[in-house]
């Protein structure tokens, strides 16, 4: 079988390169370390360590960050479990009876559970991206312009459902990302839009921006938080769960890890959606749902295992088709194209040798998560005591460097600087920030396709209805776009009629 | 991560910021619209040309802060409400080291480009760190220069990327 023996391959060439094992370790110890650390998220620290992969090859550089996001996945349990204080939005769901279990003195048992869990999840995704991956690239690759076109504004209007709170405010976040991204060359005749005579701008550094929106703002914010303390005095005892325990589990592993892939798979739905829907499918089949919530060790491996498996559905469509279903994942197109790959079917096709080695790295990070995870769990207390007061202006720091690194540009770092102000103002007013890095990747991919397409159909709009796969994708997207607005709008009638 | 950081929940936006915001994001909008207007046409029925595109987008921004504005201008239950209440101090979150911390952000990156990475980030980490509380003149100090140090060793060794030197320092060498 082709995927099988591509994978096979993968692994000997990984095997043949210690240093790509070696950072790929270095990545998740990392993003353990980030998930730990509340108010640092995957997206964060992806978007931090970018920078540093610059100059490495291909698959170190990728593995190491994803390292850094399976990681930074996981990581937020350890907080959730031992503090109530979900070290990411995804472990907010293990908090509730990881926590109680912890209170009752069986920390270690949640933590374990959590660990195993999260492993058993992350690696199930894997294989369905291995096995997955190559059948929808290969559908892919039969797309015209059209197809793209249609593709992209499908990616655009899953805004609708990572608007959070406000949908206004996420569609101007939305649209405000679309305009910038018009920013530098027409795509067709090479006309400079908006660039105020500055060369930097004709191609709108992209990679800054997002450092600034989802790294500088977060330590701006930090900034005017009160300083507060962590401190684990919880007793964590036997960390790996027996037997007899952990067979009653695997059936809640199993359907959470499916669900969390098929929601992981749906753009703009993630890890923190993912562990949420497993929790509450978990809570629904087990004969004693009144128990979650109150140290059900199911709710623990059901949440986490769920989250974990979010990771290789979230990658499937931003590998395969180039739409990024969240932050994160936009994060991680950011990467392959800053060396050189760019997402989509043709990746499958010029660079399969190199897809399958990552294929076989993430593997590996999973099980690098497995090992690290059960063996570092009573160092992380230590890590959750270091102070905020040196965090944050590492952060900065990092983020200026980082930004700088990438074109050896300071122009970068004032955009970083202008983002990361506007992100923390973002933040303030509740506009959420994955809109504007959605529309900024599939805005130059929805216009351009769209002109290409107008031009091949001889300025023809035929091509909008006379084609099955782009209608379908149209309709979809209309749908999607169309779905939120009208609970949106029953919502705010029945407030009203409250 | 549709709650990561991009969807942490804020403490609710005051009336006066979303309409202040919204009037921000017509502004910006209706100068696109402006500029894009002068952009050259294909004259081509094949293309629609450079401008379509942002106008699109401006135009639907300007309903969309048109809406906004205008929501929070109707006597809703909501919008009384807000009025209604005094102003929340917003569980102890302060605006001033925030603003410090972002003026101060701004003369690093400044000053890096004039007198280079190395002298400027240790006394921004100190700056920083006391900002926020580290009151040791001991151990802040220690701890900028050794994170200085480290990130400038990585970089130049790690990732071949030597960090800037400053152009005073550049012309000096000159």
């Amino acid at each position: 079988m082709y995927e099988i023996d591509m994978l096979l391959k993968g692994f000997a060439s990984l095997a043949a390169d210690p240093v790509t094992l070696l950072l790929a370790l270095v990545g998740v110890a990392l993003g353990i370390v980030i998930g730990v650390l509340p108010g640092l998220t995957a997206t964060m620290g992806v978007a931090i360590l970018l920078p540093f992969t610059f100059g490495m090859d291909p698959a170190p550089a990728i593995l190491m960050l994803s390292g850094v996001f399976f990681g930074g996945i996981y990581g937020g349990s350890i907080t959730a479990i031992l503090l109530k204080i979900p070290g990411t939005p995804a472990a907010a769901a293990t908090a509730m009876d990881g926590y109680a279990l912890s209170q009752k003195g069986q920390a270690g048992l949640a933590l374990g559970t959590a660990t195993f869990s999260s492993c058993i999840g992350g690696t199930f995704s894997v294989f369905m991206l291995i096995f997955l991956a190559p059948l929808l690239a290969g559908i892919a690759l039969e797309f015209s312009a059209a197809e793209t076109f249609a593709l992209a504004v499908f990616g655009l209007s899953i805004i609708t459902s990572v608007s959070g709170e406000s949908l206004v405010k996420g569609l101007i976040a939305g649209f405000l990302g679309l305009l910038l991204s018009t920013v530098g060359m027409d795509p067709m005749g090479g006309f400079p839009r908006f660039t105020g005579g500055f060369n930097e701008l004709l191609n709108v550094p992209f990679i800054p921006v997002m450092i600034g929106l989802f790294a500088a703002s977060e330590a701006f914010k930090s900034l005017g938080q009160p300083a507060t303390h962590a401190e684990v005095k919880v007793h964590i005892g036997r960390i790996i769960p027996p037997w007899s325990v952990f067979k009653g589990l695997i059936l809640t592993i199993l359907r959470s890890s499916g669900l969390g892939i098929i929601v992981g798979i749906i753009p703009g739905a993630g890890a923190d959606i993912a562990s949420f829907v497993a929790y509450n499918e978990a809570k629904r089949f087990s004969k004693n749902p009144a128990n979650f919530g109150k140290g059900e060790l199911k709710g623990v491996a059901a949440a986490e295992s769920g989250a974990n498996a979010c990771t290789g559905g979230d990658l499937l469509p931003m590998m395969t088709l180039g739409i990024p279903g969240d932050a994160v994942t936009a994060v991680m197109l950011g990467a392959l194209t800053m060396q050189g790959l760019q997402p989509g079917p043709l990746l499958f096709k010029d660079h399969a040798g190199l897809v399958f080695t990552l294929f076989a790295g993430m593997l590996f990070c999973y099980a690098v998560l497995l090992v690290l995870g059960l063996s570092s769990l009573r160092l992380m207390g230590k890590v959750l005591e270091m102070p905020r007061s040196i965090l944050t202006p590492l952060i900065l720091t990092l983020c200026v460097v980082g930004a700088y690194a990438i074109n050896n540009s300071m122009f970068d770092v004032g955009i970083m600087l202008a983002t990361g102000v506007v992100g923390f103002f973002m933040q303030r007013w509740d506009y959420p920030a994955s809109p504007v890095v959605l529309a900024l990747i599939m805005g130059p991919m929805a216009e351009s396709s769209f002109r290409r397409a107008l031009s091949l159909s001889g300025g023809s709009l035929d091509f909008l209805y006379t084609r099955p796969i782009t209608l379908g994708l149209l309709l979809v997207a209309i749908v999607t776009l169309v779905l939120p607005l009208l609970k949106h709008i029953r919502g705010d009638g029945e407030r009203q009629a409250a | 991560m549709s709650q990561s950081p991009e969807g942490t929940p804020g403490p609710g936006a005051p009336r006066s910021a979303d309409i202040g915001a919204g009037i921000v994001v017509a502004v910006v909008a209706i100068a696109a619209i402006v500029v894009s207007r002068d952009f050259p046409t294909t004259g081509l029925d094949s293309d629609v040309g450079p401008a379509r595109f942002p106008l699109i987008y401006a135009g639907v921004l300007v309903v969309l802060s048109a809406i906004l504005i205008i929501g929070r201008l109707l006597p809703t239950r909501r919008n009384r409400e807000s009025a209604a209440a005094p102003s929340q101090p917003g569980s102890g979150f302060r605006f001033v080291p925030v603003a410090i911390g972002i003026v101060a952000t701004a003369v690093y990156i400044y000053l890096i480009s004039l007198i280079g990475y190395l002298p400027t980030t240790v006394v921004f980490l100190v700056g920083m760190m006391r900002l926020m509380g580290q009151r040791s003149w001991v151990r802040t100090p220690l701890l900028a220069v050794g994170i200085t140090a480290f990130l400038y060793l990585i970089f130049l060794y790690g990732l071949q990327i030597p960090l800037p030197v400053g152009s005073l320092f550049e012309a000096a060498e000159l």
